[in-house]
């Protein structure tokens, strides 16, 4: 959930203004436009002491003199390469050809959340060398000099990255990172179930508030940020980071409706939830739906499926690979990252992963036709113009953090 | 001099357990709701000095605690989840219990055996198959269509509380046949007999001799299941994830697992901590009052 905030033009900005000021209470506007403009003049810092990345506001990470990139030419190890990621994560094919290719071994370590992760590494009781990172931590995991700064010379793959993706805003000039996966959140559902699909509202997120029908079978993930963004779309707030505590408990109590009207569920099991029908209408990450067919139930087809994201305004997010600075293998460890950012390597992780990596090779318009996503599914496609309109879940500063932990408590407390 | 201490040296271990294993942890937590966090990863810093403590977060947790507020509706769901699934389990568990230790004869060991075969698969495993038998075209709602119980597919998995507290009765329940079965077991047979002699009928006997015989048993075995219950947060999470059924341990989960606020994490777990420790007290009075009893 690491993400992009839309590039608000002056033009879009007074345009989106003019549009909340038709849809919503007075007061509400003030918030929504003095909320939009202090995201527009950014930089409030966060944990760490590191300014938060906004789109329009890039973030160089900064270096330390105590936490260098390993020098250039250097042999490579002879491992074992030590990877933490989450579980199911990269391709074991993938994996199996870089042992081959570098005559070494892998060992993946999993983990289920980034809590979870974090309590592990800054625990310093591990060994790691890859850590599968996302933008969320990705500042304080600088600041904190957990992850060390890389050494392009062993990165030359990184070309084959899409350009905005080379140098992106959270990381200026790729200090500390390469991207691994790009995705969007939208809304997953089951054609033959329900009659009122997100397509058929102008604000497709109001088919949530619509599902009376099917109440029990409607579901939203179980990640504060996923699920209040999209709520605070649902009222036609963009600024998905906003730390506006009044706009954040609003968003909030229209997901407590939805518990009084359809006993909305979250949870993250979407990609089999609605397959096989416990869910009907579900917030869902493309990757995930990308791969309903592996759990559709006998006889029912995967052209039942339908996944829905805005065409604009859509939360796209994009997972990243960092070296740690604690890494035995360092060497090893860029090669590893380079592999992946392999043309050929990368198809075939995402053959197997549902999670598109950013390659300029991998062409939206032919992966259908190459049967690595359902025709009915190309709306699972993250596509390098996507980034252009799409707004992130990007991290808070600390009372922000306590602002959403708090108003998910009082939704999650039913 | 070795007499004095040997035997008092047998409790060492133990008491070396309940130290480093309860003690300490529980310590921690307190250290930890009234200490802070870290800036950077917001993990928690404990404050081992009890002069340093801050209580502010656990006065802003008290102040949410009043009915109303969102962690009262939590705590009220949960104890009543809980008293509900501790019925359900010893309504179904007493029978069992009672049948293995007076009836059961050549089949003892086997229904044994089967009893402590739940042991071997972990109790997550359960819940994400009761997940697959509950499907809306799972085996269960195929089979109730089957026998015209159900005309269509019943939504187990859409948030329901019922769900919910039959999965605890059924996650939980042999925790509690095994301790029962002990006392029914212990239960002599002349005393049966002798209420029978007396002219109790069956169904006397086993009110007034041995049910009341059996009271430790069924105290010390719902004390056994709903310790973890109250904490138990996973459940819910596999087979409902609806907001209306959430339970205290899903909010501790919340804030323990994300976010900048673990102290009030720490702080839910003390409070909870606290409503058992009192219910605790009330079993142990209740033990120590009827061992003083003339049986």
């Amino acid at each position: 959930m690491h993400p992009r905030e839309r590039r608000t033009t002056r033009r879009h900005f007074l345009f989106g203004s003019a549009g909340a000021v038709a849809a919503l209470s007075g007061a509400e506007t003030l918030l929504q436009a003095a909320d939009a403009l202090a995201g527009r003049l950014g930089g409030p810092i966060g944990p760490g002491g590191i300014p938060l990345a906004r789109r329009g506001f890039p973030v160089t990470l900064p270096l330390y003199s105590d936490n260098d990139p390993v020098d250039s030419g250097r042999t490579t190890e002879n491992g074992p390469l030590n990877v933490f990621n989450w579980s199911d994560y990269v391709n074991p094919a993938v994996v199996k050809k870089f042992e081959k290719a570098y005559n070494t071994k892998v060992k993946i370590t999993t983990f289920e959340n980034e809590e979870e992760a974090l309590a592990k590494l800054t625990s310093g009781s591990t060994s790691f060398d890859v850590w599968f990172a996302t933008v969320e931590y990705l500042s304080r995991t600088v600041a904190g000099k957990l992850i060390q700064p890389l050494n392009h010379s062993y990165l030359p793959n990184l070309k084959n990255v899409w350009p905005q993706l080379q140098s992106p805003f959270y990381d200026v000039h790729s200090r500390y990172s390469v991207p691994y996966t790009v995705y969007t959140t939208g809304i997953a559902w089951r054609k033959d179930k329900v009659k009122t699909p997100p397509t058929a509202f102008k604000n497709g997120f109001d088919a949530f508030w619509h599902a009376q029908k099917f109440a029990g079978k409607v579901a939203l993930l179980d990640d504060q940020r996923e699920a209040i963004g999209m709520a605070l779309q649902h009222r036609g707030v963009h600024n998905v980071n906003t730390e506006n505590a009044k706009l954040v408990q609003a968003a909030a109590n229209d997901l407590k409706q939805l518990t009084k009207t359809v006993n909305v569920k979250t949870n993250t099991t979407q990609y089999t939830d609605v397959p096989t029908g416990a869910t009907w209408l579900g917030q869902a990450w493309s990757g995930d739906m990308a791969g309903a067919t592996y759990y559709m139930p006998k006889n029912v087809p995967v052209s039942v499926i339908g996944y829905w994201r805005p065409e604009k305004s859509a939360v796209v997010g994009s997972d990243m690979v960092t070296i740690l600075r604690t890494a035995k293998n360092p060497v090893l460890a860029h090669h590893f990252l380079n592999f992946l950012l392999d043309n050929a390597h990368g198809l075939e992780n995402f053959s197997w992963l549902g999670y598109m990596p950013p390659l300029k090779t991998i062409n939206p318009n032919k992966v259908i036709a190459q049967g690595y996503i359902p025709k009915n599914l190309g709306s699972t496609i993250v596509r390098e113009s996507d980034f252009e309109n799409a707004v992130s879940l990007l991290p808070l500063t600390t009372q922000g953090q306590a602002t959403w932990q708090n108003a998910w408590s009082a939704f999650k407390a039913g | 001099m070795t007499r004095r201490f040997l035997w008092p040296s047998f409790a060492l271990p133990g008491a070396i357990w309940l130290v480093l294993l309860f003690l300490v942890p529980t310590y921690a937590v307190l250290a930890v709701a009234f200490g802070t966090v870290d800036p950077i990863f917001s993990n928690p810093v404990p404050a081992w000095n009890p002069l340093h403590w801050q209580f502010g977060t656990m006065r802003d947790v008290l102040r949410q605690l009043r009915p109303g507020q969102p962690f009262w509706t939590v705590f009220v769901r949960t104890f009543v989840y809980v008293a509900v699934a501790l019925a359900g389990c010893l309504a179904l568990g007493y029978p069992v219990a009672y049948y293995l230790s007076r009836h059961a004869k050549r089949t003892k060991k086997l229904l044994l055996v089967l009893l402590i075969v739940p042991f071997w698969v972990s109790y997550l495993m359960r819940m994400l198959a009761w997940v697959g038998l509950l499907l809306p075209d799972g085996l269960v709602n195929r089979a109730l269509i089957d026998v015209g119980v159900l005309s269509h597919p019943y939504g187990w998995l859409d948030g329901q509380a019922s769900s919910v507290i039959l999965a605890l009765v059924y996650g939980y329940v042999p925790y509690l046949i095994l301790p029962l079965y002990a006392t029914l077991d212990r239960i002599e047979r002349s005393v049966l007999e002798a209420g029978r002699d007396l002219g109790a009928s069956p169904l006397h006997t086993f009110l007034h001799v041995t049910l009341p015989l059996s009271k430790h048993g069924i105290m010390a075995a719902s004390v056994l299941i709903a310790l973890p219950m109250f904490g138990d947060y996973y459940t819910n999470d596999v087979i409902s994830g609806s907001p209306r059924t959430t339970m205290i341990g899903n909010q501790i989960n919340l804030f323990f697992q994300g976010g900048p606020q673990r102290t009030v994490g720490a702080s839910l777990v003390i409070v909870l901590s606290v409503l058992l420790a009192a219910l605790m007290s009330y079993y142990l009075w209740v033990t120590v009052r009827a061992s003083r009893e003339p049986v």
